[in-house]
């Protein structure tokens, strides 16, 4: 069972260390231009620059999904696909 | 020595009556003190016993500690919440004879009933067999039809093996339990007097409707789940629309997550949390203030923790009720409840104005699988039981998956592929956005298309090369001009 501690930021931190030592020089930028893919129904994205955790427990898989990189690419979907124009404020 | 002992006797006679309230105190105290709080209880009601949680628990199953995780924020008062607005809907499993009508009966239906069955597996009647009976004026649509499920290989899939013959492969334990919602929550953080408020709570209706301790059974809870879902949560989630935009706080998306494989309920609550932290601040980084998630996540059992090898045996079980889950309280969910509101006008409120806002679904894992059951069956699931809500899911967000990558595509000359069969080509795809991710660095995914896993699965998983290599492969080997839908591939160089 897990320890408690009050931040669910630091929750995950917790439990879910990441290796972004792996790839310092990430930019993201490859992977937003395939974004601009618009036309296509579904999008198979290669995130292999970020998701880097290597897992020997299913549990602990996939732990950099909660990191900053895939926060950036999954707000920039949410404004290409779905923003809400009446109410975003965001410039983008 | 004598007067003493007097004095003493007759003091203590004196203040026996403070004596006695002095020990009263302390043991009240002392009780109190000992006893893990449950002080969650309905509005309208007081605090409820530990003993009366505990009977429900019994009555459904879900009393033992590995249990009991699944509806910690029901036991728990200082489990994590969910620090965004939203809800947390509690799914938990128990036996189908004590949580619903469910009797095993298949011998009497006759030796078809697998094929009668499947004939209407896609109607709500087979689906939720209260009563335990096909009906067979179901109207079942075309594409839904026998031969082409059997042409899409659908006929094997996980759910239906489960629907008939109870959850999980070979598991006495597993076997013939089903899952229900045991409780729904709403998480206001910003209301200091309502941060956590219970919306539906199966084990204070037990404890209410069943105040003796003879009942042992409470058929009742599976429908009564379900109810809860299109009553009480639809109504509530109104109310919060309406009060968001009478405040000046409209939301503007509404998320529908779920996490995956041995995620506890406590684990899945703080990722998600995690999630919604990260993006608030990329929306923030941005100067989107406007931007104002509701977070609805589903939490489901999802793991044999006992042990590291039952943790990893409960692959198959867990992908089973992955699906179960997904095409059954999800999908309900999806089409009764979340999809509904974009087109719920305020009404109360005197406005000529319907809610303008966006649903996304974000899910990782088994998450994946459970969510797009939900949105890619939802549709053949409640044909025949209600008018299925017009709207869509405007974008949906797949992590490193764990669902074949063959139920996207049915090859171009008709040959089955994959043990998993092509359920999503059954509907074609909805008018959805669908973002999916995979890694070559994923290397929990793979491990189903790899030797000796791969004898008795052989998934190639969405979220790993094994499954982009695939995809990759049947899609080019359809002819151009008959591919069913646009896939863009993407690979890092």
């Amino acid at each position: 069972m897990t320890d408690k501690v009050d931040d669910p930021v630091i929750f995950k931190k917790t439990f879910l260390p990441t290796h972004p030592e792996k790839n310092p020089s990430f930019t993201g930028d490859g992977i937003r231009n395939n974004l601009n893919e618009q036309d296509a129904k579904l999008l198979y994205l290669d995130v292999s620059e970020f998701v880097q955790t290597e897992s020997k427990s299913f549990s602990a898989a996939h732990n950099d999904i909660y990191d900053a990189e895939m926060a950036s690419l999954l707000y920039e979907m949410v404004q290409k696909y779905a923003k809400n124009e009446s109410k975003s404020t965001s410039q983008n | 020595m004598i007067n003493i002992k007097e004095e003493f006797y007759s003091n203590f006679k004196k203040k026996r009556g403070t004596i006695f309230m002095l020990f009263l105190t302390l043991f009240i105290l002392i009780s109190c003190a000992d006893k893990p709080r449950y002080s969650i209880p309905y509005e309208d009601s007081p605090y409820v016993s530990p003993e009366r949680l505990q009977k429900g628990e019994k009555i459904l199953g879900t009393a033992d500690k590995d249990a009991r995780v699944y509806h910690q924020v029901v036991t728990d008062s200082d489990s994590i919440p969910l620090t965004f607005d939203g809800y947390i809907i509690g799914v938990e499993k128990g036996p189908k004879e004590r949580v619903s009508k469910y009797k095993r009966t298949r011998d009497s239906l006759g030796e078809d009933f697998y094929d009668r069955y499947l004939d209407n597996i896609y109607c709500s009647h087979a689906l939720f067999p209260e009563e335990n009976t096909v009906d067979k004026s179901c109207n079942v649509p075309s594409i839904a039809n026998r031969d082409a499920r059997l042409a899409t290989g659908w006929k094997k899939s996980t759910l239906i093996k489960d629907l008939l013959q109870g959850v999980g492969w070979d598991h006495e334990e597993e076997a013939g339990k089903r899952h229900f919602i045991s409780h729904i929550y709403s998480y206001s953080p910003a209301d200091i007097k309502k941060s956590i408020k219970p919306v539906y709570n199966v084990y204070l209706d037990i404890a209410r409707s069943h105040p003796d301790n003879g009942v042992k059974e409470y058929k009742s809870a599976f429908s009564a789940g379900m109810s809860a879902l299109q009553g009480a949560l639809k109504d509530d989630l109104e109310i919060r629309l309406m009060q968001a935009e009478t405040a000046g706080k409209s939301y503007t998306h509404i998320f529908f997550c779920s996490m995956g494989w041995n995620a506890l309920q406590e684990k899945a609550i703080g990722n998600f949390n995690s999630l919604f932290e990260q993006l608030r601040k990329q929306a923030l980084k941005r100067d989107d203030t406007g931007f104002r998630p509701l977070v609805i996540g589903i939490t489901w059992p999802a793991t044999w923790a006992d042990t590291w090898y039952t943790e990893k045996a409960s692959y198959w079980n867990k992908a089973a009720d992955a699906d179960e889950i997904g095409t059954t309280i999800a999908a309900s969910l999806l089409d009764q409840v979340i999809l509904p509101l974009k087109s719920f006008d305020f009404q109360a409120l005197d406005k000529q104005r319907k809610v303008d806002v966006k649903v996304v679904i974000l899910a990782h894992s088994f998450g994946v699988r459970l969510t797009s059951s939900a949105l890619f069956l939802k549709d053949l699931v409640y044909v025949g039981r209600k008018p299925l809500s017009k709207n869509v899911v405007d974008l949906y967000i797949g992590l490193e998956g764990a669902v074949s990558s063959n139920r996207f595509l049915a090859a171009s000359n008709g040959k089955k592929h994959g043990k998993e069969g092509q359920p999503y080509v059954l509907t074609g795809f909805p008018d959805t956005k669908f973002v999916y991710t995979w890694s070559q660095y994923d290397t929990a995914n793979p491990i189903t298309a790899t030797f000796p896993v791969k004898l008795w699965s052989g998934a190639k998983h969405i979220g790993g090369t094994p499954g982009f290599n695939n995809l990759t492969e049947l899609f080019e080997g359809i002819e151009e001009g008959k591919k069913p839908l646009s896939i863009h591939f993407s690979r890092c160089s």
